[in-house]
């Protein structure tokens, strides 16, 4: 197969230099605006480092998440993309230590200098709900059909003692004023009498009372159609601003993930294969899979992803995607590594990936000289384009987690 | 030509309660052709009574005033074979594949569901069987498996299986993916373009989704407060 990854940053240099033009890092980069300083301001709040959980089940050990690594900063939107299954969910449980019995994990959740896998289970309940807040898949189902949505939006100040009853119904009232549910005598109404987009927002609402200051949303929309999760998606926009929370937003959904994410994060199969800022991703997605799952929205083409997601329980050897990939060699039978990816070089890498991909793999096999030649190509084209063309302020890294790269 | 399946000023009005009743116009005179080989798309809101329109067609209910029309004959007047052939030729594709399944009867069972109703000799039930899960894209080992221990998107191909035994010239989806991820999404529209070339089938398509409808719709109609607005 072509030796993509070897010429990474010496050859590049080298090559640079015998062409006398200028290396990537003389570029002057784009002028720093309020945007970035703002960024290089922001502090990390929460961490995830190697979370890795099991579960024991009859047809044997499921790794549901293995060595997840990311961090959600002050004030932002990370968004957790992959298919059904993939073990978003598991990793919403794990920081919020809500994992079933059955489940064993390892790894560093680290939020406001602490583990969250060595507190106790008191200590835990410190933080959910005032610290960290989850909105549930479901929300007609979620809420308990028999307590009035006043009081189950006041039991969260209850339950951490910081108010009164009457008190707490009063701020529960304020809260779902703003975000548009202002009727009083809605308070004494119950779920069912509740439309899904509407107990969606008791949801949201419940999840503000305490102020945390990480709000997870597990799958938001699903089971809604698509003007209640519009309009859902406004509630969670409206809700970011009004708190000034984080918010990890798992879905299934990249079309969600486009309105309303910061960066996003992209699950197989219990992996992060990539993650980097939203609109980087979008527009051109590193990772193979990535790429194929963008490929299967109905606005770029409805491309279905080839063969199926494979079982948790025997996953494939090396890069858990490799069996289904276009872009498979031989190396991919050993698992890749996390690889942080400077903006130069995921141009670059992006078009060379892009041009190779045109070729079928027998050529690509036959012609392992033309591709370095084309690599040099691209590269060259690619730094004097990027001397001509404004690339806007970089919003965020970006890692990938591919032998491309 | 003359449209496999026509509903002609089909109007439905649902009226509630025992003493006093109450009216509500669902929607009225709507006119919607079915050929073979085309997808007509149904977008609307919920609650916009694209289901009921979907079924009004499929002849699972009965509109209030208009008729449908089968290879132009009203299908209440339809009796014996040319009713039968009528319920075979047009088949609906629901919403929730689970839900379209019995729980208690594995894959194979249900699909010989459909062998026997059709009366194909025992012996070529396996052959068949085999036949049609590789026109939808699934393996075999399934077929010892429960509805509940496949995932949404086979589920859904299976129903689909189901109803390609039949050999139907229409085919109504009512929202066949909005249950599923928009990986499983793809393969379920995929194979259902794949089949309308291969097979000549005519879709009703009901979504909600525009993108959707931008790629599988030939033909595109929205339901707006009960009445058609049509757009190419």
């Amino acid at each position: 197969m072509i030796p993509l990854t070897t010429p990474a940053v010496p050859a590049d240099s080298a090559i640079l230099a015998a062409l006398a033009i200028p290396a990537v890092s003389d570029i002057p980069a784009a002028p720093a605006g309020p945007e970035i300083r703002k960024k290089i301001q922001k502090t990390k709040i929460l961490q995830l480092s190697g979370l890795s959980v099991q579960f024991e089940t009859s047809l044997g050990r499921v790794q549901a998440a293995d060595n997840v690594s990311f961090e959600i900063f002050e004030n932002e939107t990370l968004a957790l993309v992959g298919e059904t299954g993939c073990g978003k969910s598991v990793v919403a449980s794990a920081i919020m230590q809500l994992l079933p019995k059955n489940a064993k994990s390892k790894g560093n959740i680290e939020f406001g200098g602490r583990n969250l896998l060595d507190l106790g289970e008191e200590e835990m309940a410190g933080v959910r709900g005032a610290e960290i807040a989850i909105i549930f898949q479901n929300p007609s189902l979620s809420l308990n059909p028999v307590v009035t949505i006043g009081d189950q939006i006041a039991e969260m100040l209850q339950v951490h003692g910081k108010a009164g009853r009457s008190q707490s119904i009063e701020k529960a009232a304020g809260v779902l004023q703003r975000l548009g549910l202002g009727e009083r005598s809605l308070l004494k109404m119950y779920p069912f009498q509740f439309s899904g987009g509407m107990n969606q927002r008791v949801m949201i609402a419940s999840a503000l009372m305490l102020s945390p200051r990480i709000i997870i949303a597990d799958e938001p929309t699903k089971g809604l159609d698509s003007a209640t999760a519009a309009g859902t998606v406004q509630e969670m926009k409206k809700m970011k601003d009004l708190s000034g929370a984080s918010l990890l937003l798992i879905t299934h959904d990249p079309a969600l993930v486009e309105s309303i994410a910061d960066r996003v994060a992209v699950m197989y199969c219990g992996e992060v294969l990539e993650i980097g800022p939203c609109r980087d991703v979008f527009q051109k997605p590193l990772h193979p899979y990535t790429k194929a799952l963008l490929d299967c929205l109905p606005e770029r083409g409805l491309h279905p992803i080839p063969g199926a997601s494979p079982s948790m329980t025997n996953p494939p050897q090396g890069c858990k995607f490799h069996p289904r990939c276009p872009m498979r060699c031989t190396k991919c039978s050993q698992s890749p590594l996390m690889k942080r990816m400077k903006r130069t070089e995921w141009m670059t890498q992006v078009e060379l990936v892009e041009r190779v991909e045109r070729t079928t793999q027998a050529e690509r096999e036959e012609r392992t000289t033309q591709v370095e030649w084309v690599e040099r190509a691209t590269q060259v084209e690619c730094v004097e384009r990027m001397k001509t063309v404004d690339l806007g302020t970089p919003s965020g890294e970006r890692w990938v987690k591919c032998w491309l790269y | 030509m003359l449209a496999v399946l026509k509903a002609e000023n089909v109007s439905k009005v649902r009226e509630s309660g025992i003493f006093r009743k109450t009216r509500r116009e669902i929607f009225q005179n709507i006119t919607l052709e079915l050929e073979e080989g085309k997808t007509v798309g149904l977008m609307g809101d919920s609650g916009s009574g694209k289901t009921t329109v979907a079924r009004i067609m499929a002849g699972l209910e009965k509109p209030s005033a208009g008729r449908v029309l089968f290879q132009g004959r009203d299908i209440d007047s339809l009796h014996g074979k040319e009713f039968w052939d009528y319920k075979r030729s047009v088949q609906m594709v629901f919403q929730d594949p689970e839900g379209s399944l019995n729980p208690r009867k594995s894959i194979e069972r249900s699909i010989n569901e459909v062998l026997g109703l059709l009366r194909v000799p025992k012996r070529e039930w396996q052959e068949r069987t085999l036949d049609i899960l590789h026109t939808v894209g699934l393996s075999e080992e399934l077929l010892c498996r429960y509805p509940g221990q496949v995932s949404g998107g086979q589920n859904q191909r299976i129903a689909l299986a189901r109803v390609l035994l039949l050999e139907p010239r229409v085919m109504i989806l009512d929202e066949p993916t909005s249950a599923l991820d928009v990986s499983v999404q793809a393969h379920v529209l995929s194979l259902l373009r794949e089949l309308q070339k291969k097979l000549g089938l005519g879709y009703l398509l009901v979504s909600h989704q525009p993108e959707v409808m931008r790629n599988m719709a030939h033909e595109v109609f929205v339901l707006k407060n009960g009445c058609l607005v049509e757009s190419g």
